[in-house]
C-alpha cells in the first residue's frame, strides 16, 4: 500500500530506532553485572520494594521489579523473558515452570504465607460480616481475580466452592487481571465486595473495609515460593537477593506488611 | 469459551458499527459543512481516543461511567444500572475507540462532495434532509463505506478500553480479543489458536468486502 | 413580473470591498444582465434565487414576496419558484440524464414524473440521452439536460448564469436559439447573465448593463449596444456595434456578400452562409468614418446615409451616435467633432469598409 519511496525512507529510520533501543537495553545490563530482574506476584509489591531497597544499600547492585499476576509472569518466563528471580503467590505457577525445567530446583523454597480477606467499599450500605453474606441479593457484583491466571482468584474460587457459595455467586462475579485490580474495583465502589489477600487491605488506606478473614479450614494454605530462574545472567547477585528475602531481616519486613512466616 | 466469545463479539461489533456509522457520519457532516467557532476543537476532541493509549481512554470511561463515576452515579441512581462490567459497556468502549476513525473518514468523504450539488438540489425545491439522502450521501458513499469497514475492524479488535470498562467476564463481556489473551495467559493454546484464526478470517473478509464495495464504477 | 430593488455590501478584512445596487423590473421575455466579470451580475441572479441575502431592499415575483428587509421576510431558496441553470451545468453525476430531470419534478405521482421528464428531454432534442450518465454526454447535451432539469420544477422564472460560456461557437449558436425557443413556449421570464454581446443581442428582449455593481443602462439590446447613452455604458458594452441581419445576396466572383439589416444593407466580404439565414455582424466603432458630404470614389463598399442622434463622451473618448436605418456608434476625436460641427440632427454619411464588417455568428 505504501509507495516504494515511503518504505525506503522508513527502513533506515526503523533501523536507527531499533539500534538505539537495543543499545540502551543492553548497555544498561552489560555495564553492571550486579543488576537483576525480579518478577514477583503483585501482592508482594510493597514488601519486595522495601527488601529491594535494602539489597541495594547492602550490595550496591540494582533490582528491577516486575509486578503482575503470577500467571502472567509465568507466561513471560516461558516466553524467554530475561528474569533472574521469580516469586509467585501460589505453587501452581512454580510447579509449571519446574516441569518445563525453567527454574533452578535446588533454589526453590517457600518464604511466606498469606490469608484471604473479604473487603467491601468503605462506607458501603451493604455491610457484610462474613463470606456467607455474599449470598445476599443486595450484593450485585463480587470481584475476584481470574481463576485461570491469578492465584488469588484460584484461592477465592476454592474458598467459594468449599463454602458451597460458588453456584450462588458465579453469575455475579467480575474477574480481574490481578489482585490489586480487585482491590481497585472495591475502592472505586464498582463492586459490593471483593476477595483479596489480607496483606492487600492496608494498601487501600482506609477506602476499603475488611469484612472477614478466611481461616485455614476455608482454603488450602497460601504459600509463596521463590526460585532462581535458570540461565540467569547474574546468578550470583540473584542468589544474594533470594538469600536476603529468606533471611531474618527479610522475614521481618514481610511480617511488617502482613505476611505470615512460611511453614 | 470460543463460542460465547464469538457470539459476544458479533453482538458488540454489529451494534457498535451501526451506532458509530450513524453518529460518525452526522459528526463528519457537521464538521464538513457547518462553520462554528469551536469547530477544530471539536474535531480534536473527537480524534482524541484514536491518539490516546486505549487504557487511558478506558480509564476515563470508567471514571465517567462507573457506578461512582461523574455521570455513572446519576445513571445508577435513576436506573440502578451502569455500563461497567456489562456487554453494553463493551459497546460503549468499542464505540468510543472507533468513532474517531469514522468521523475522519466521513468528514473527508463529505468534504470531497462538491457543495454546489447541494445548492442545485435546494434550487430544485428540496429541503436539507432530502438533499442529504438523495445527493450528498450517494456521492460520499464510497468514502463512508470505507470508514464503516475500518470501524468494524477497529471494534472487532478492541481490547484495552473494553477490558477496563466492561471487564473480562466470560459469557458476559469477554469478546474474542479478550478471550485470546486469557487463553494465552492460562496456557490454553488451542483455544487461542482457534480464536486467532476466526479473527483473522473475519478481518480478511472485511478487507475483501471493502475492496468490492469501494471499487470504482469505471473499473471493469 | 419580477421586481428587484436591493442593496448589498461585501466586506473583506473588515473593509467594504464591493457595493451592489440593483433596481429593475422584468415583465416578460428574456432580460439580459450584461457586464464584465466582477460587475455583480451573477450576484444579482443569486440574490433573486435566494443564494445570496441582500442587506436591504425587496424582491418579488408575481406578487409573491421573496425578500423584504423592512418586513423581515427572506424566503429560503427551496420555497422560491425559480429554476437555475448553472455555468458548469452541475448535473448530478450519480444519476442518469432522465433521473436528473425527474429529480427536479416537484409534484405528480411517480409514474407521471418519468413521462414528463422524458417529454422535457425530447422537447430539447436529447430524448436518446435519457439513460446515459452526465460523463457520457457532450457539453451541449449536458447543458440541455440542465435546462430540462431546471424547467422540470415548473418555475415561475428561469435564471441562467452564463450557460453557454464553456461551449464551442457552433453549439453556442444552436443552444442560444433553443433557449429563446423554450422561453417563447413556456412564456415565463428568463434572466440571462452573460458577457457576450452576441448572446445579448441575439437572445435578449431587454438588456441591463452593469458596471462595478450598478446598472448604468437599460433598454433594448440593439440600442444599448449601438447607442450607449454615456461613457460608462459605452465602456461596459465595448466598442463593437452588434447588428442582426439576414443574408441577402452573394457575389462570390466579386468576393462580397450583402446583408440585409432591416433598415439598410451592408456589403461584407464573401461568406458561404445560405441565403436568408440569420447572421450577426460586428463593426468596431473606430472602423467607421463620418463625412458631411457623400464621397463616392473610395474602396469602402459601404456609404450609409444617416443622421447624428447624440454625441456622448468627454475629451478623451467620444462616440457619435447615428441612425441610418439602424443605430451605429462611431468613435470620433473631439477635434473632428468640432471641425465637422457634428451635433444631433446633422446629416452625415458613414463610410464602412466591407472588411470591417465581421460575422460574429
Amino acid at each position: 500500500m505504501d509507495t516504494d519511496l515511503c518504505a525506503l525512507r522508513l527502513k533506515p529510520a526503523l533501523f536507527i530506532a531499533f539500534a538505539v533501543l537495543w543499545g540502551a537495553a543492553t548497555g544498561a545490563t552489560n555495564g553492571q553485572p550486579r543488576q537483576i530482574v525480579v518478577s514477583a506476584a503483585i501482592s508482594l509489591k510493597e514488601a519486595f520494594s522495601e527488601i529491594g531497597g535494602l539489597y541495594q544499600s547492602r550490595t550496591g547492585g540494582e533490582v528491577t521489579f516486575n509486578f503482575a499476576a503470577s500467571g502472567e509472569l509465568e507466561k513471560q518466563i516461558e516466553a524467554g523473558a530475561p528474569v533472574d528471580v521469580f516469586a509467585s503467590a501460589s505453587e501452581k505457577e512454580m510447579d509449571q515452570l519446574q516441569a518445563k525445567r525453567l527454574i533452578d530446583e535446588a533454589s526453590r523454597a517457600n518464604f511466606a504465607r498469606n490469608t484471604l480477606a473479604l473487603v467491601i467499599p468503605a462506607g458501603s450500605e451493604v455491610a457484610l460480616h462474613s463470606f456467607a453474606d455474599l449470598a445476599w441479593p443486595s450484593v450485585k457484583r463480587i470481584a475476584i481475580g481470574n481463576p485461570k491466571t491469578v492465584p488469588a482468584g484460584q484461592y477465592a474460587r476454592q474458598l467459594l466452592e468449599k463454602m458451597q457459595l460458588w453456584p450462588k455467586v458465579e453469575s455475579r462475579l467480575v474477574l480481574a487481571e490481578n489482585v490489586r485490580q480487585v482491590l481497585d474495583y472495591v475502592v472505586r465502589g464498582e463492586v459490593e465486595a471483593g476477595i483479596v489477600y489480607s496483606t492487600d487491605v492496608q494498601i487501600a488506606h482506609g477506602k476499603a473495609t475488611l469484612a472477614a478473614r478466611a481461616t485455614d479450614l476455608d482454603v488450602d494454605p497460601i504459600q509463596y515460593p521463590i526460585a532462581l530462574v535458570k540461565d540467569s545472567v547474574n546468578s550470583r547477585a540473584a542468589r544474594q537477593f533470594v538469600d536476603l528475602v529468606r533471611s531474618p531481616e527479610g522475614i521481618r519486613i514481610l511480617e511488617k506488611h502482613g505476611f505470615l512466616a512460611a511453614k | 469459551m470460543i463460542w460465547p466469545a464469538f457470539k459476544l463479539s458479533l453482538l458488540v461489533v454489529s451494534l457498535t458499527t451501526v451506532f458509530v456509522a450513524v453518529v460518525g457520519t452526522a459528526c463528519g457532516f457537521l464538521l464538513a459543512r457547518r462553520q462554528f467557532r469551536a469547530k477544530e476543537l471539536c474535531d480534536a476532541v473527537l480524534t482524541l481516543p484514536m491518539v490516546l493509549p486505549p487504557t487511558v481512554t478506558g480509564y476515563y470511561l470508567i471514571v465517567l461511567l462507573g457506578k461512582r463515576g461523574l455521570l455513572g452515579r446519576y445513571l445508577y441512581q435513576l436506573t440502578g444500572w451502569t455500563p461497567a462490567f456489562t456487554w453494553q459497556g463493551a459497546v460503549v468502549a468499542a464505540g468510543v475507540m472507533s468513532l474517531p476513525i469514522m468521523v475522519k473518514s466521513a468528514r473527508a468523504a463529505l468534504e470531497s462532495v462538491d457543495a454546489r450539488y447541494e445548492m442545485v438540489s435546494f434550487s430544485l425545491g428540496k429541503g436539507e434532509f432530502e438533499t442529504f439522502f438523495r445527493v450528498t450521501l450517494p456521492l460520499a458513499l464510497r468514502g463512508l463505506l470505507a470508514g464503516i469497514v475500518l470501524t468494524f475492524a477497529r471494534a472487532l479488535g478492541e481490547f484495552g478500553a473494553t477490558l477496563m470498562l466492561a471487564g473480562n467476564i466470560p459469557g458476559k463481556t469477554q469478546t474474542m480479543p479478550l478471550a485470546i489473551f486469557e487463553a494465552f495467559q492460562a496456557g490454553e493454546d488451542r483455544q487461542a489458536q482457534v480464536l486467532a484464526l476466526i479473527l483473522t478470517f473475519a478481518s480478511i473478509a472485511a478487507i475483501y468486502l471493502t475492496n468490492i464495495l469501494t471499487r470504482s464504477p469505471k473499473s471493469a | 413580473m419580477l421586481r428587484v430593488d436591493f442593496k448589498k455590501q461585501f466586506k473583506t478584512g473588515g473593509r467594504v470591498s464591493f457595493r451592489l445596487e440593483a433596481s429593475f423590473v422584468v415583465q416578460q421575455g428574456i432580460a439580459v444582465l450584461f457586464g464584465p466579470s466582477g460587475s455583480g451580475k451573477t450576484t444579482i441572479l443569486r440574490s433573486i434565487a435566494g443564494l445570496v441575502i441582500p442587506d436591504d431592499g425587496r424582491i418579488e415575483l408575481d406578487n409573491q414576496v421573496y425578500f423584504d428587509s423592512a418586513a423581515g421576510i427572506s424566503l429560503p431558496i427551496q420555497k422560491r419558484s425559480i429554476g437555475f441553470v448553472f455555468q458548469d451545468y452541475l448535473l448530478f453525476p450519480h444519476l442518469t440524464a432522465l433521473q436528473n430531470v425527474v429529480y427536479g419534478i416537484r409534484s405528480v405521482a411517480s409514474g407521471g414524473r418519468r413521462d414528463r421528464a422524458r417529454h422535457l428531454l425530447e422537447i430539447l432534442g436529447i430524448g436518446d440521452t435519457a439513460d446515459r450518465y452526465p460523463r457520457q454526454l457532450s457539453g451541449g447535451e449536458q447543458q440541455r439536460v440542465a435546462l430540462a432539469r431546471a424547467l422540470a420544477s415548473d418555475p415561475a422564472i428561469l435564471l441562467l448564469d452564463e450557460p453557454l460560456s464553456s461551449l464551442d461557437a457552433a453549439t453556442r449558436l444552436r443552444l442560444l436559439e433553443e433557449i429563446v425557443d423554450v422561453q417563447r413556449k413556456t412564456r415565463i421570464p428568463f434572466v440571462y447573465v452573460t458577457h457576450s454581446p452576441v448572446d445579448a443581442v441575439r437572445a435578449g428582449d431587454s438588456a441591463l448593463i452593469l458596471d462595478s455593481g450598478r446598472i448604468i443602462q437599460e433598454g433594448k439590446p440593439l440600442e444599448v449596444f449601438n447607442a450607449p447613452r454615456n461613457l460608462a455604458a459605452s465602456r461596459a458594452v465595448g466598442n463593437e456595434n452588434v447588428l442582426l441581419g439576414r443574408i441577402w445576396d452573394h457575389q462570390e466572383e466579386e468576393g462580397i456578400s450583402v446583408i440585409d439589416l432591416g433598415g439598410c444593407r451592408l456589403v461584407t466580404p464573401y461568406n458561404s452562409l445560405r441565403k436568408n439565414s440569420p447572421v450577426t455582424i460586428g463593426i468596431r466603432s473606430d472602423d467607421i468614418i463620418i463625412s458631411r458630404e457623400p464621397i463616392r470614389q473610395t474602396s469602402a463598399r459601404n456609404m450609409l446615409e444617416g443622421t447624428v442622434t447624440d454625441v456622448v463622451g468627454d475629451g478623451s473618448e467620444t462616440n457619435v451616435l447615428t441612425w441610418c436605418g439602424v443605430s451605429l456608434k462611431v468613435r470620433v476625436t473631439a477635434q473632428a467633432i468640432k471641425a465637422l460641427g457634428l451635433q444631433p440632427g446633422v446629416k452625415v454619411y458613414l463610410l464602412i469598409k466591407a472588411s470591417s464588417c465581421h460575422v460574429l455568428s
